[in-house]
């Protein structure tokens, strides 16, 4: 083979190599390498920390009904109650403390029985398919016809009620199986007591409770009502007068003999939960939202919770707190809220000159005076801030914190909580678990867990 | 002015030309590295629109073939021009051309980095912000400005270098020593600093351990000069073959073939003399006495094309100057035959076995009808007390293509040494990572034995020792001086130092992450096409500084020979090719 | 010197016209082929996402910039953001505030390990879903020691806490002695006044020299381009922040510029359930990070022998 010729043979080959490459290059199509799942959330076996919960002082703003707390409507002055206690040595919580166990039929509204007729009729869920079994062939008829009319509403609360009354008292046993109820979530009151092996009325008590877990948004109900005693392991503080005044049951009894009221109930955690105390006393205790920069956080739109009601107490200058914020407005200023509608449309101007109001208080020097403020529960907060020394960014905090507590149902509230908002003082360490009113400040988390625990 | 241009475009365009023009294995290989290039094209350009994501890196180990290969080739690239210190300061003259094949492995070693640096970046269209002044350069803090400084000062540097000893051996004129010694032996410094500013980039992370130690920098130096050369000693043995022939071609084949002939010859004259002085001007500074000595020890001779003037091995004490005319100078080697390099009017052949009573080591044949100047030895000595002569037919010494055995020689003692060192400094490193038993091991661990299940790297590290100490081993042993073992030696070498600084020091370097996390990396194809792809495109762009050198060298490709005209209606492509 | 010589057992030379025409042939065939095998190859850049415009590719350094070339950048961005998700975004340029200086503490004994810190700063900080950029990896360490070889990454119990581990979460510590600063080749990051450690995510050449020198592995690179659901993102944006990244960046923690600047708290603090991060001002006495720092008796800083100096204290309950 001549030069020549092995040159036209590799200039062929050159073109053909050329030439697939070409068609290869036009036909392929990109690839990516595969991507590593994402590492996901993990669910938490403890409980909702969300602050449900309501202190003492919550409720005093709140202008709420305080007689749960007039002890000696039930109890006599001179004798302190009597503590008994069970087999098991653990406390008996009288009855009146905890709520009555069996349902009545006022307890479940028309909503809820229509939730809970569903479920039945549904019978997805173990708890229900048990129920549902327990009931007669009739029963079911009925439960499967239910229409939301008042008739039929009362044949169904015929029928559901007692079927659930009867799982509370069970043949004294435990409603309570691993099987029946996986992936429903167990208030801590549950749990704990499901750990005292209870017996008698304490039993039909966790079969309220299961029954409650097993329908949290049908048959819920105020469970800051009911002490279960699990302060602390080995039964320690298995006895209400280790912090309950028995001579006087409206104050508290810390170690040290103090009297302390319901509102200072933090003074009393803080006298056992030493370094927990200093560190909530700081800011540094529990979770916490908003702003590190304490000093600038003027009231913003979305912190105006009630504005007619703030108007309205404004121009009626019904207590000292709002004639003081009334005198600081402008004749015009005063106008215009003195003309303010709960309907108008457009509330701007009204909570412009509300904002601004409040802004310029806050940049003023401390509003605090005790004629001022009395009858004004102050929060731990402004109190400690106003044993410190005057600065700056301590004072527009001070007055907003003060504001705060004038005006606890119209303003939103900045400050942290106390324990009692979080913590059940009678059961470890968190309350049950409800639903947080409002939406997750994130989207994505509130989503995920809804997700999350619909797999489950 | 615009006439040096001219001619500096000629001499451009005229390599450019060259560079297209060979024969079918030419061809065939620049057709395959073209093929390979594109490949890695296409695959870079998916990387280009896709992002890294088409490669096998990850957050865990961020850095992959690229920098491997990046690492590897910093290291031969200032290997290449190590070779620079024993022909510039200790005087080696066998290296002397091979000078220039070293540099221009530098320049396209360096090449070959900017481009695994440039396909490593997430954002490439963002090069600008690299730009001293224009954009923001971190320097002197970040070691990474250090390396893009060193780098395209080092390409500069050697292009420069290369370019005009290649441009005045094109012109034929004697290159002025400011324009390149004081550049030449700013590379050697500026070659160690490329390499130890490539291994501070390691070692000055302290959140590495694997890297953070003080023995990285020494070792890549070793690793370097251990490729380095053995990377030249296997091209310059492939230059050797593809620059020689099974039989000598053109003019030489009839002068071999032919019997010795007598040619005309006559006595000298001052007229001979004065037309060698037009060629070679400084002849011309030798006073009229000392030419009246030298006379009667001269003659010219009248040659044909295909006389042979002298012949390699016989012992002749004449030396030769052409008047005239051209001559080729052919050597035989192991059977094959190759130009050394061709003499023209003005030029000498003959001169060093004249003048050091050697036999010859060519045979020189007239390609052309000439008119030769034949001197003996003493006659050349007197004529080289003109301080003038001397000087330039001692630098004209050098001008030839020679690639010796014994300067193969010479880079595999280099090689040796080098060898020794690094396998030394790895002892050093493995007793220092696994005698104490302290924590920061972790990656030592998973490179040499695995960790936690997993250990892709041990077979790496292992086949890279096992060669490592194989080299080492037989360059020590005098069974690698024959050309056979010691090809076989310098792939071991190459191999193993690839492996070892690239598998074996990038990727354990990741692994684990700082946090613990054991990730493994493989390069995914895509990945492994761009590496080709720009391996094929160095090998290309040497090929081509290759094919532009040697017929410079030779004196094939001079200014000389620019006017002669083109065949009409050939292209350079497909005409027969040159022989070179 | 370019005549060529003949080869030695050579044929009859073709005339000279067929040898032109033949090698005009072969010139051009391999030409054409040639070219059009190189233009096919560059058929994936049509594909490119995102091909860098004459006004990003000038963009200037953000140091640089005067507040009339910031605003004209912000506009872009808002435009880019609205044309890409539908949704006009706030894009703001924010400065550091003066007298702040901050610092993260966490609290061992509190975390959970429950990871909703690493996905509330996915949502707030518009990262990647696929593939999904976490900045912060929890790390599970079984008690005793905190020796990070021990770590388990990627834990994923039916809950959390397990018994006989703790958990560590860890991001970008924010060292006041960056590695990470040192090395970038394009002053691409920086620390600013506050403390933070910014990246210009307009300026990155995408090297990840930053990625390899960082000795808590806290830097992340965008392999491909990054895929924001529209209905996630997250309109209140920043500059130096959580503006929506492109191919071939760097990104990391940046303590949530957006939100610590204007005096609020990280997303990741926010959503924690347990209280076990705490967040604020060091310059300022009364912040609880001060009161922390000056009260609890052991705090750990990660890798405090490399010399960052992070500004992020790990801390058990006393």
């Amino acid at each position: 083979m001549t030069t020549n010729s092995k040159t036209g043979i590799t200039v062929a080959l050159l073109c053909a190599a050329f030439s697939v490459l070409a068609v290869a290059f036009l036909s392929d199509s990109g690839g990516a390498r595969g991507n590593r799942p994402a590492i996901p959330l993990v669910d938490t076996n403890f409980l909702d920390t969300s602050t449900t919960r309501q202190s003492y002082a919550d409720l005093v703003r709140a202008n709420a009904d305080l007689s749960d707390f007039d002890c000696y409507v039930c109890h006599d002055k001179k004798s302190p109650p009597p503590l008994r206690f069970d087999a098991n040595l653990n406390l008996i919580v009288a009855e009146e403390h905890i709520g009555p166990a069996k349902f009545s039929a006022d307890d479940i509204g028309s909503n809820e029985l229509a939730g809970i007729v569903q479920r039945f009729r549904g019978h997805s869920d173990p708890v229900s398919a048990f129920l549902w079994q327990s009931l007669s062939n009739s029963q079911q008829l009925v439960l499967v016809n239910f229409k939301p009319s008042e008739q039929s509403s009362k044949q169904a609360r015929e029928i559901v009620v007692p079927a659930l009354n009867n799982i509370i008292t069970n043949a004294g046993q435990s409603f309570y199986e691993p099987g029946r109820f996986k992936g429903i979530l167990l208030g801590a009151e549950t749990m704990l007591l499901m750990q005292q092996n209870p017996a008698g009325p304490a039993l039909a008590h966790l079969n309220r409770l299961l029954l409650e877990d097993a329908y949290p948004l049908e048959l819920s109900r105020n469970r800051q009502d009911d002490i279960v005693m699990g302060h602390g392991k080995h039964g320690r503080n298995n006895n209400c007068f280790n912090c309950h005044n028995e001579t006087n049951l409206t104050l508290l009894q810390p170690r040290d003999g103090r009297d302390l009221t319901f509102a200072d109930s933090a003074q009393l955690c803080g006298s056992c939960h030493g370094p927990t105390y200093r560190d909530w006393l700081a800011g540094a205790h529990g979770r916490i939202s908003g702003y590190w920069d304490r000093g600038s956080s003027p009231f913003s739109e979305d912190e105006i919770r009630d504005l007619p009601k703030l108007v309205d107490r404004w121009r009626h200058q019904s207590d000292p707190v709002s004639g003081f914020v009334w005198r600081q407005l402008s004749n015009p200023e005063q106008v215009l809220l003195a003309n303010y509608q709960p309907s108008a449309s457009n509330p701007k101007q009204a909570q412009d000159v509300v904002l601004q109001a409040l802004s310029k208080i806050i940049g003023e020097p401390s509003i605090y005076q005790p004629d001022r403020f009395k009858g004004i529960l102050l929060s731990p907060e402004p109190t400690s801030l106003m044993q410190q020394s005057q600065q700056d960014a301590n004072l527009a905090r001070l007055n907003r914190l003060l504001l705060e507590d004038a005006f606890p149902l119209e303003l939103t509230r900045n400050q942290r909580k106390v324990c009692v908002n979080c913590h059940n003082p009678h059961a470890p360490p968190f309350p049950s678990r409800k639903p947080a009113p409002g939406p997750h400040p994130l989207r994505e988390i509130a989503d995920m867990a809804e997700s999350h625990a619909a797999e489950k | 002015m615009t006439r040096a241009f001219r001619n500096y475009f000629v001499f451009l365009w005229r390599c450019a030309r060259i560079a297209f023009v060979g024969d079918w294995r030419y061809y065939a290989w620049m057709g395959l590295l073209t093929v390979i290039c594109l490949l890695g094209l296409n695959a870079y350009c998916r990387q280009f629109a896709h992002g890294l994501i088409v490669t096998g890196m990850s957050d865990e180990v961020s850095w992959g073939v690229y920098i491997a290969n990046f690492t590897f080739l910093v290291g031969v690239a200032a290997a290449a021009v190590m070779m620079v210190i024993p022909v510039y300061i200790y005087k080696n003259e066998d290296l002397h051309d091979l000078v220039i094949f070293g540099e221009l492995l530098a320049v396209a070693a360096i090449l070959m980095c900017l481009a695994f640096v440039t396909v490593d970046l997430g954002r490439p269209d963002r090069f600008w912000h690299l730009i001293p002044g224009i954009g923001q350069f971190n320097f002197p803090k970040s070691m990474l400005s250090w390396d893009v400084l060193v780098l395209n000062g080092y390409l500069l540097l050697n292009v420069h270098i290369c370019g005009y000893l290649l441009y005045c051996r094109y012109r034929k004129t004697k290159p002025g020593k400011w324009f390149y010694i004081p550049f030449v032996f700013i590379a050697i410094f500026w070659a160690v600093s490329i390499h130890t500013v490539t291994a501070f980039l390691y070692v000055g992370l302290g959140g590495r351990p694997f890297w953070n130690s003080a023995i990285v920098g020494p070792r890549f130096l070793a690793s370097a000069f251990t490729a380095g050369p053995a990377l030249i000693i296997l091209a310059m043995q492939v230059v050797r073959r593809v620059t020689s022939h099974p039989s000598p071609s053109g003019a030489a084949s009839q002068a071999v073939a032919a019997p010795p002939q007598a040619s005309k010859r006559r006595a000298a004259t001052n007229e001979d003399f004065a037309l060698l002085s037009r060629d070679l001007l400084e002849m011309a500074t030798v006073p009229a006495e000392t030419r009246q000595r030298v006379l009667p020890m001269a003659e010219v001779l009248e040659v044909q094309t295909g006389d042979a003037l002298l012949r390699q091995g016989e012992t002749e004490e004449r030396a030769f100057f052409i008047l005239r005319g051209s001559v080729v100078v052919v050597r035989e080697e192991g059977g094959r035959f190759r130009v050394t390099r061709t003499a023209g009017a003005g030029e000498q052949v003959g001169e060093i076995s004249a003048l050091n009573a050697t036999p010859r080591m060519a045979t020189a044949v007239a390609e052309e009808s000439s008119l030769v100047l034949s001197l003996s030895a003493d006659a050349l000595r007197i004529l080289m007390e003109s301080p003038q002569v001397n000087k330039i037919v001692r630098s004209r010494m050098s001008e030839r293509l020679l690639i010796t055995d014994r300067a193969l020689m010479t880079l595999r003692s280099i090689v040796q040494v080098s060898m020794l060192i690094n396998v030394f400094l790895l002892v050093n490193e493995v007793f220092k990572e696994f005698y104490s038993g302290n924590l920061h091991d972790a990656s030592s661990k998973y490179l040499f034995v695995g960790l936690d299940h997993h250990h892709a790297l041990v077979p790496w590290i292992w086949t890279a020792i096992t060669f490592n100490v194989t080299a080492m081993v037989l360059l020590v042993l005098p069974v690698s001086r024959s050309l056979k073992w010691l090809n076989l030696t310098c792939v071991l070498c190459i191999v193993g130092i690839w492996i070892e600084k690239g598998m074996g020091l990038v990727i354990p370097g990741f692994i684990p992450t700082p946090l613990g996390e054991m990730m493994e990396y493989r390069p995914s194809l895509n990945e492994t096409l761009v590496c080709f792809g720009i391996w094929a495109f160095g090998l290309l762009c040497y090929t081509v500084f290759l094919r532009m050198s040697v017929p410079i060298l030779q004196g094939r490709l001079s200014k000389e020979n620019e006017a002669a005209p083109e065949q009409p209606g050939r292209s350079p492509a497909a005409s027969t090719p040159v022989r070179v | 010197m370019s005549k060529p010589p003949s080869s030695p057992a050579s044929t009859p030379a073709p005339p000279a016209s067929a040898v032109d025409r033949r090698s005009f042939l072969r010139t051009s065939a391999v030409l054409t082929t040639g070219l059009a095998a190189l233009a096919a190859s560059l058929k994936p850049l049509l594909e490119t996402n995102d091909f860098p415009t004459m006004e990003r590719f000038l963009q200037k350094y953000y140091k640089e910039m005067t507040p009339e070339d910031m605003a004209k950048v912000l506009k872009r961005i808002g435009d880019e953001v609205e044309k890409d998700y539908g949704l006009r975004p706030q894009v703001r340029d924010l400065k550091p505030m003066d007298g702040v200086e901050f610092v993260y503490c966490l609290n061992l004994t509190r975390c959970i390990g429950c990871r909703k810190c690493v996905h509330a700063c996915v949502a707030e900080n518009n990262e990647s879903r696929d593939p999904e950029i976490q900045y912060i990896r929890v790390l599970r360490l079984p008690d005793g020691s905190l020796d990070i070889d021990k770590a388990d990454h990627f834990y994923a119990p039916d809950s959390v806490p397990e018994k006989g581990y703790f958990y560590m979460p860890v991001q970008c510590q924010q060292c006041k002695n960056p590695p990470c600063v040192k090395v970038c080749p394009v002053h691409a990051t920086w620390q600013e006044a506050d403390g933070i450690t910014v990246i210009d995510y307009d300026w990155c050449i995408g090297c990840r020299y930053c990625e390899a020198a960082c000795p808590y592995w806290a830097r992340r690179f965008n392999f491909t381009k990054p895929s924001i659901p529209k209905e996630r993102l997250n309109p209140d944006m920043a500059y130096l922040g959580n503006r929506p990244r492109r191919q071939g960046v760097m990104e990391k923690c940046h303590f949530c510029i957006q939100r610590t600047r204007v005096g609020r708290y990280p997303a990741c603090l926010e959503v924690c359930p347990a209280g076990a991060r705490k967040f604020g001002n060091i310059l300022d006495p009364d912040s609880e990070v001060s009161y922390i720092l000056k009260s609890k008796r052991v705090f750990i800083q990660l890798k405090s022998e490399m010399g960052t100096s992070p500004r992020f204290f790990y801390y058990f309950d006393v």
